[in-house]
């Protein structure tokens, strides 16, 4: 999961309540790392939330994917926010969620989109790395659990 | 209750049926959620296949876990009572394009 996710783009503190404003929050992370213009911000959360009013993100055991395609990008990117007083998602389990995982495709890979939820929900399968995820301060430790390795500095 | 009918039928064996993906995008998360959520209303127990791997039907999760993608390939295997109806409306989900605008 590593792969696509853009490491300085990781919130491991999200400062928003509620769902739109996590998304926000974590697609103007994203935007810091070059992928996509300051002009693409507000249709890039539009689009994630047009998604998320067909049906809830929120897979359960306090966890969303929110998503979208979207044409300003050229290789799917994503990234990884904690909330620790959990975001009302209208998860499919009704629970709060404190880990987000947030992935933008380019329009036409949907074979990219699928291997990345994929490796998302594969990742995540642990309680164990949910719950450090969750316990997670820094992006060093967000990273490792998500498989990357830290480069010692 | 069990009624005595009900106890005189015969054990049948499960129902199969492979279904090819038509969603553009295939089997992503909306048509996953679609499937899993259906599959719940029944009480056959569901599982698919794909590729060497198994998900249970009931499960969005495990579901997205197999990448099925545009056209793949997928065996349906459905066990219980109402395995007739839970095949004929499962395999619609999956044999439909769906909405795909957005994914």
């Amino acid at each position: 999961m590593f792969e696509f996710v853009v490491r300085e783009a990781v919130i491991p503190r999200l400062v928003s309540t509620d769902r739109e404003g996590v998304i926000r929050e974590l697609i103007l992370s994203l935007r810091t790392s070059g992928h996509f213009q300051n002009t693409d911000i507000e249709d890039i959360v539009k689009a994630v939330m047009r998604r998320e009013q067909l049906g809830s993100t929120g897979i359960g055991r306090t966890i969303a994917i929110p998503h979208s395609r979207h044409s300003s990008v050229t290789r799917l990117i994503g990234t990884v926010g904690i909330s620790q007083p959990g975001i009302a998602f209208d998860a499919v389990d009704g629970e709060p969620v404190h880990v987000l995982v947030l992935l933008i495709s380019p329009q036409d890979r949907p074979g990219d989109h699928l291997r990345a939820l994929e490796s998302v929900v594969q990742t995540l399968r642990d309680d164990g790395t949910v719950a450090a995820l969750r316990a997670a301060t820094t992006t060093d430790q967000i990273w490792q659990l998500i498989g990357g390795l830290n480069t010692p500095t | 209750m069990i009624g005595h009918q009900e106890l005189m039928m015969p054990t049948l064996g499960p129902l199969r049926k492979t279904v090819t993906i038509a969603n553009p995008n295939g089997l992503h998360m909306r048509p996953a959620s679609a499937f899993a959520q259906k599959a719940k209303c029944f009480q056959s127990q569901v599982t698919v296949t794909h590729g060497g791997r198994r998900a249970d039907g009931k499960s969005a999760v495990e579901l997205i876990m197999l990448i099925a993608m545009p056209g793949a390939n997928l065996d349906l295997e459905i066990h219980g009572d109402d395995a007739d109806q839970a095949l004929l409306e499962l395999s619609q989900i999956l044999s439909s394009a769906g909405d795909e605008n957005p994914m």
